[in-house]
Formats: structure tokens, sequence, C-alpha cells
């Protein structure tokens, strides 16, 4: 087993890579159980190096692979706080199936950290921050998740809404349509006569004392954002005739319904 | 007076919105707020077998009104319960076991909830990454390792850092993110006992 | 209390979380060649060349007596009363980091000693707190139409504001949509009239928004 403090080159600054990995799979595996040779190293000064062949990956794969995760963390964090302040269900974010894969690249790459370089700062550093990319991905996905059973059946009603979902979301959302409406079936609504609830769901069109079945996201919610990009003069939908100048890092207060396309191109971010 | 029947259940979900336990199910007031409606649907009917053309703008308001409480009754039914299943939910998600006392205030319905709602998380989690774990806690990552103490003797165990004896007392270095480390603190078999990083790390 | 934290609720934790990530300069006080962090290089640390690194990181090695954090250029005496005088006079809100309030407390919690006067810095913080927040007050009580600019704004404001925000625009929009429905219903009868004032004081549209998180003050409400 290999150190992941590992060089390429002497000459060469070195560049320890590693965002990965310190899943069950490392650990499950027999070898990697047998930490303790690995413990009597200098953690601090990492010089000597310990090539594993399969660190031998091409430089400029690994500083491309860098760029895309800094990149694609940046967007996630990002998908995240929209997701969570927009109240209907946004695209869904295929920056998540990037990080996934670049952390199982180097899952397979990377040698994993032993207990003992855990101890030792940098090696401390690298699983904290593999923890917080994961933090970021799995929140996201939470996010998502609540939101699909707060608003489950507008959703699927919705063939706009359903588009933007993964297709575990999909299954998700269908499966907990399915629960949702079995659990209330059996809880109360059995009890009741159909003539009532048919008499109940007619009076649903139009007026505002309808039966609350479906939860429909707000739209007109208010909502904080923040320019990423300068728009220039723009006029939002409920305030057709002011023009406003719109430019990188305004912040503001708005009906969310205002800021939709906004934030469909990218260029504002909620907050 | 209609549109009281609701009050107990709406009370009930004012007072245990913020928090974590659940009440016990309050079954025989669900039944009230149902003939409620059932009787209410009663009055319609009689009002609904007139002659459209006869019923007067009294009759038609008594009608209006009567939709209106029924929609209220079911709102509330509605709202008590999904209130009650985001708590039952919430227990599912970290992959915990209904608790004896909590088994007691669930209705049977509820219970089946519980036990479908986490078969469906089972499912999703299929399609979950590996490395990723749903039900962590969702708090953010500080350290990367944590002493614990052993508050019930759990034995030998597979951890991400390889077997580790927990034996009551006896404290434990182990990984923050473990999903069995949390687990295990979560049903209270292990306890943090103070994260100070110094105490963990080798110094230089 | 046992609160009930669902995934949806975005905690003072996560505004810290993110704040974290934010650049701050550091003096190492061990040798260390470069090394990525979530795809970005960080290093190399050479005694005493100083060097960027996100917040997080340097908290870290802190904890560790492994650097010296520089404090950054606006937490300082001198920046923050001309911050303070500027929001004193100005309607506007003076320019902070976003995420002033999360960083100045990490670094007085626990890099203390290594910022200049932090005693002055707390009582300056917090005056400037409570000027800001009266601001955003004051915005709310003139019930301002939106769309409104709010530049400078800082994260922790948004986050303590948002349920009050939230919920003032939903309910002028609820009052309009109820006075509507008032003028139409005039010729009620009594009854109907009582009946339906027993259900809507009965306020359960309030209780069916389970987002509706009042925010978590906490710990974030003071400077020491």
């Amino acid at each position: 087993m290999s150190r992941i403090f590992s060089r390429q080159n002497q000459k060469e600054p070195k560049t320890i890579n590693l965002n990965a990995a310190y899943t069950k799979e490392f650990f499950d595996s027999d070898e990697d159980l047998d930490v303790e040779d690995e413990f009597n190293v200098d953690e601090f000064n990492i010089n000597e190096s310990n090539i594993n062949k399969e660190n031998n990956v091409d430089e400029s794969n690994i500083n491309k692979e860098n760029e895309i995760l800094s990149g694609q963390l940046k967007i996630l964090q990002r998908a995240w706080l929209n997701e969570n302040f927009s109240t209907e269900i946004l695209p869904y974010e295929p920056a998540f199936e990037r990080l996934n894969e670049i952390l199982e690249n180097q899952n397979i790459r990377a040698e994993s950290l032993a207990l003992s370089q855990e101890t030792s700062p940098i090696g401390m550093l690298l699983f904290i921050d593999n923890e917080r990319i994961k933090y970021v991905m799995n929140r996201y996905k939470r996010t998502r998740l609540a939101k699909i059973e707060k608003y489950v059946c507008s959703i699927i009603e919705n063939a706009e809404y359903m588009a933007r979902l993964s297709l575990p979301e999909k299954e998700f959302a269908e499966r907990y349509k399915r629960l949702i409406e079995e659990h209330e079936h059996a809880s109360f609504l059995h009890v009741l006569p159909q003539e009532s609830l048919d008499v109940l769901k007619e009076t649903e069109n139009g007026t505002e004392t309808s039966f609350a079945t479906v939860e429909h996201p707000d739209l007109n919610q208010a909502v904080f954002c923040r320019f990423i990009k300068h728009v220039g003069s723009y006029s939002f939908l409920s305030t057709p005739h002011d023009k406003e100048i719109l430019s990188k890092d305004d912040a503001y207060l708005v009906k969310y319904s205002d800021i939709q396309k906004l934030l469909e191109d990218h260029s504002i971010e909620l907050i | 007076m209609f549109g009281e029947t609701a009050v107990p259940l709406i009370d009930t979900a004012k007072r245990t919105r913020k928090t974590q336990s659940v009440s016990l199910y309050e079954g025989e007031k669900v039944r009230e707020i149902l003939d409620e409606i059932s009787i209410l649907q009663e009055h319609l009917e009689s009002l609904n077998d007139q002659d459209l053309n006869d019923i007067n703008s009294s009759e038609y308001e008594t009608k209006l009104l009567i939709q209106l409480v029924q929609n209220h009754d079911l709102k509330v039914l509605k709202l008590y319960h999904s209130q009650r299943s985001e708590k039952i939910k919430f227990i599912a998600i970290q992959e915990l076991p209904l608790s004896q006392e909590m088994r007691l205030k669930l209705s049977e319905r509820e219970r089946i909830f519980h036990s479908k709602y986490s078969d469906l998380l089972r499912k999703y989690k299929c399609e979950y990454p590996p490395s990723l774990n749903l039900s962590a806690t969702l708090v953010p990552p500080k350290e990367a390792l944590t002493a614990v103490r052993v508050l019930k003797d759990i034995g030998d165990l597979m951890t991400l850092n390889g077997y580790v004896e927990f034996r009551k007392g006896t404290q434990a270095i182990v990984r923050k993110a473990d999903p069995t480390i949390e687990k295990l603190i979560k049903l209270g078999y292990l306890k943090i006992v103070g994260n100070k990083e110094s105490t963990i790390i080798n110094p230089l | 209390m046992d609160k009930i934290i669902t995934s949806d609720t975005f905690t003072a934790e996560d505004i810290k979380f993110l704040a974290e990530y934010e650049l701050i300069t550091i003096e190492p006080f061990f040798r260390a060649d470069t090394f990525s962090l979530s795809g970005i290089e960080y290093g190399p640390f050479t005694p005493p060349i100083k060097t960027n690194v996100p917040i997080w990181v340097a908290l870290t090695l802190k904890s560790q007596k492994l650097c010296k954090i520089i404090s950054p250029s606006w937490l300082t005496v001198e920046n923050l009363t001309i911050l303070l005088d500027s929001e004193t006079r100005e309607t506007k809100f003076s320019a902070v980091p976003f995420y002033y309030a999360e960083i100045s407390r990490m670094l007085l919690q626990s890099a203390e000693d290594d910022l200049k006067s932090p005693g002055e810095l707390r009582m300056l913080l917090q005056q400037l707190k409570e000027k800001r927040e009266n601001k955003i007050r004051i915005g709310l009580a003139n019930l301002e139409p939106i769309p409104h600019k709010i530049n400078n704004i800082s994260a922790r404001e948004i986050h303590i504001m948002r349920p009050t925000f939230v919920m003032v625009f939903d309910s002028l929009r609820r009052i309009q949509e109820t006075t509507l429905k008032k003028s139409s219903g005039q010729n009620l009868s009594e009854t109907t009239r009582r009946t339906v004032d027993i259900m809507s004081s009965q306020n359960i549209d309030d209780l069916m928004d389970i987002e509706g998180e009042i925010a978590d003050y906490g710990e974030f409400m003071t400077y020491d």
C-alpha cells in the first residue's frame, strides 16, 4: 500500500492529490487493514516517494481533473442553495454526477488514508476536505428529496417538473406519492363516503376554499438573490415600467416569479 | 358550532410543531371530525335532493358553508397526519427503528408507514453513490476524528478503521463520518466526549 | 430543545460552512509542498512566507498551533470604525464582506491571539451589527415594495430576517386576497360569518408551511 504523499518527480513541487476516498470499498479489502506498518512515517516532511503504479497517472490528467473538481463543486454548492431557497423544483444539476465520477475515479486510483495519516495535519486536511465535498453532495440530494416529498403531487402532475428529476428521483416521487395516498386513505379518507370526497373535489376548481389535496410551490414567494453576471438594463415582470441596471454582485429581495428566468440562465444565485 | 370540532387537533399540531417528539395518536378526535364531515354530507344531500330551481339564496349559502367546513375539516386531518408523518420520516431517514415509547404513540397505520417509508428509502439508496451516506447527520463536517465513550457493550466491530473493540466504559477514537459510528451514536451506544482536535492529533 | 432538523432547513451552521471556503492569509510554522483541496492547489508552506488557504484550513492548522492567521484587511479597528461611521450616516448598507459576521466570529473565537485589540473589535462589530439590523427593521416597517435592492446585505442578516420578510410579504398578499373575499361575501348571514371567523381564527395556513422555520438566532447573536 502506498502513501498518498507520493510524488511524481522529485524536482517538481509535489502535489498531493487526494480528494478521494476513504470509503468502505477501500477498507473492505483485506490488505488495507494492516495499516500498522505505516505508522512510523515522518508525517510532515513527506519527501520520499513511494510511487504506486496506479499513481503514475499523467500529471496533466490530474490537473484537468482538479480543474473540473473545483469548478463542479462550486456549481453544486450554488445549486444546493438555489434549490434550498426556491419553492419550485429546479433542473437536476449534472455537476453531482461529475463530482461523483471524479471521487470514484480517485478512489480507484488513489490509495486511501490510513489512520496514521489522518492524524497528520495534511492528511487530516485532505480527509476533512473530502468530507466537505460529500457534505455538499449529500445536502444537495436531500434538499431535493425533501422538496420532491413536499410537492410530490404537483411535481408528478407537471411534465416540466418531472423532466427536471433524475431517474431515481422520478421513481422515488412516484413511489412516495403512492405511499402517502395509501397512508391517508388508510388513516382517515376511507371512512368518508365517496360522494363527499367527490363533492369536495368538484369545488376544487377556481375557489380559494378548495380542498387542499395538492400543495403547489408558491412562485410569488419573496426570495433573496444576487447577480453573478452583469445583466444591464432590465425590467422585472411585476414592475414592467421600471428599468433597473443590474450589475454583478447586486442583491435584491424579489418575488420568485420575477427572477425565474434569470435563475434559469444562471445570471443570479439565490442567497 | 360546526368548524370547532377540529380545534383540538389544531392545538396539538401547533404545540408539537417544532419538536421531534410525537404525541399520542388522537384517534378519537380524528373520528369526531370524520363524523362531522359525514353529518354535513347528509345535510348537503338533503339539500341536493331539492329541485335546483327551488333553492333560494340562503340555501345556496348553507350549501357553500357546509362545503367550506368540510374542506376545513379535511385540511386539518391532512395537516395533523402529515405533521406526524414528517416526524416518522425523520426517524426513518436516520435509519433508526421506532422506540418502544414511540410505537405506543403511533397508530397502527403509522407504524406501517414507518416501515414502508424505510423500504422506499432503501430502494432509493440502491441508486445512491456508495461513497455517500444519505442518512448522514446533516451537520457540516468539522474534524476528521472524534473520541467516543462506549455506553453499552458492543464487542468487536468493523469500522472504517478496521476492527475496534467497544467495551462498556472505554473510550475509542473513531472517524466521525463513519456510518456505523454515526448510527451507534444515534442509538445511544456511543457518546462523543469532546472533540478537541489537539487531544487526538499527533503533535509535530 | 428537540427541534426538528430536516434537510430543507438551512442552518446558521451551513452559513458558517460556506463562509469557511473564503480565503485567508496565514503564516505557516511548518514546511510542506503544495497539496490540493477540492481541486485547488495550496502552498508550498515555508515559514515565514505567507500564503492563502481557505478559512477552515487556517482554523484547523491554528488549532494545532501550526500557523498564525493574518487578520483580513477589513477586520481592523480602523476599518470597522470607518464602516460604522458610514453605516450611521448613509441609508444604504456599508460594504462589508458577505460573510463578515461568520468570519469575524470564527476568528475572534479561535484565533483571538492573532488579532489586534480583539476587545475593541468585538465592541465595534456588535455596534455595526445593531446598526445594520436596525436598518433592516426600518425597511421592513416601511413595507418597501419589492423588487427591492439591498446591496451589501450579509449572509447572516438574510438568514435572520428571511422568515420575517417572507412572512410579511406573504401576509400582505393574503390580506389583499381576503379583502377581496370579504367584499364578495357581504351578504352572508350571521351564522355563516361566525363559522368563517371561527375557521379563519384557527390559522391553519400558517401551520401548513413546514418551512416557516424561525431562524436559529442562537450563538450567532453576539460576539463573545
